[in-house]
């Protein structure tokens, strides 16, 4: 008998990768730096995770020392991950846009998650300032990443002008309030040729199983990780969940049915 | 001279070359990872010594920190 990882090496069992732009990645869960409980933390997480990409945000450099802000390009010195930096706190296309400027000078890479806001307690985006801004920076040679709206107009827009992924939220940021509305997100999925991240809401490991099973190509998240009580062990269920979503997703599930269908042979049952 | 570095006001007294105003402010910090405006346009680091600041200028020096 031989063991899962066995029969992956054999290629018996094939997960698919995920491709965004003229990347590859193995893993289909990014995974954001923020408030985790220490640096330590972060850094066993984001192992446990298996993730290949974590996000980063641009902020002032304060020079006065425990503000909380310290550069994270230090702590990772050893570490080897793709840097996806956010525009997150910005609530204008210009601010937008600027911010991921500054990033693309800090950290070298043309890729940016678009963050832009429209309203501090839901944190929805302002899907008309994310527009302007996704093609300000698509004409800047950016690599785009919108954080968007379970909408699939704005989501067939965003494809439309040249975006590299899409990336509907499930629920409002750090909610944990799961898969809001699978029916949005799966015909997304369908209509769109270009990856489709689901970006917040996750709460827990069937939430990230779901959004999988329902095609989508990967899975962003922090506060699912970072703000369990022990983030190292739930870094580890959401890639398990993440995989085991992917995997069902690409095994193709059996039909819903209302009515029983026997799974063991109805010839030779005793008394017949 | 009177500019803006993030966001608090700052009186140059010597030189108002953005390169020796970033190197003032990074106090010996090295200057990696970290990227500069000057009034919302970024300057590349290899133009900061020949980038004069005028009275008013706002300048932010960022670096990547902690996001989701």
């Amino acid at each position: 008998m031989r063991s899962p990882a066995a029969l992956r090496m054999t290629g018996i069992i094939k997960m698919n990768k995920l491709k965004i732009a003229d990347k590859e990645f193995t893993s289909r869960l990014i995974v954001g730096t923020s408030r985790y409980p220490d640096p330590k933390t972060m850094l066993e997480a984001l192992d446990a995770s298996g993730t290949e990409m974590i996000t980063v945000s641009i902020r002032r450099l304060n020079m006065h020392t425990g503000n909380g802000q310290e550069s994270i390009m230090e702590m990772l010195s050893k570490k080897d991950f793709s840097i996806l930096p956010n525009t997150a706190g910005c609530y204008t296309a210009k601010e937008a846009v600027l911010t991921a400027k500054l990033a693309r000078e800090a950290l070298s890479t043309n890729w940016i998650k678009l963050e832009v806001i429209g309203d501090d307690e839901t944190l929805f985006p302002d899907v008309s300032e994310l527009l302007k801004a996704s093609e300000e920076l698509l004409n800047d040679g950016f690599v785009v990443l919108p954080y968007c709206n379970d909408d699939p107009v704005t989501c067939k827009k965003l494809a439309d002008m040249g975006c590299a992924a899409v990336m509907p939220l499930g629920a409002p940021i750090g909610s944990g309030m799961g898969i809001r509305n699978p029916y949005n997100i799966q015909i997304i999925r369908e209509i769109i040729d270009i990856p489709v991240i689901v970006d917040a809401g996750v709460g827990t490991a069937s939430d990230a199983a779901l959004a999988m099973e329902l095609g989508v190509d990967g899975i962003l998240m922090n506060s699912a990780i970072a703000g369990a009580q022990h983030p190292v062990q739930m870094a580890l269920a959401m890639k398990l969940a993440v995989e085991a979503g992917r995997l069902a997703f690409e095994s193709g599930r059996i039909p819903k049915k209302l009515y029983a269908n026997a799974s063991s042979p109805i010839e030779g049952v005793i008394g017949s | 001279m009177k500019i803006k570095l993030n966001g608090e006001l700052k009186i140059l007294n010597g030189s108002n070359l953005l390169d020796e105003v970033i190197t003032s402010y990074l106090n010996g910090k090295e200057a990696r990872g970290i990227a500069v405006a000057l009034n919302s346009t970024i300057v590349p680091k290899q133009k900061w010594n020949d980038t004069a600041l005028n009275e008013n200028d706002e300048v932010e020096i960022v670096h990547a920190v902690q996001g989701g």
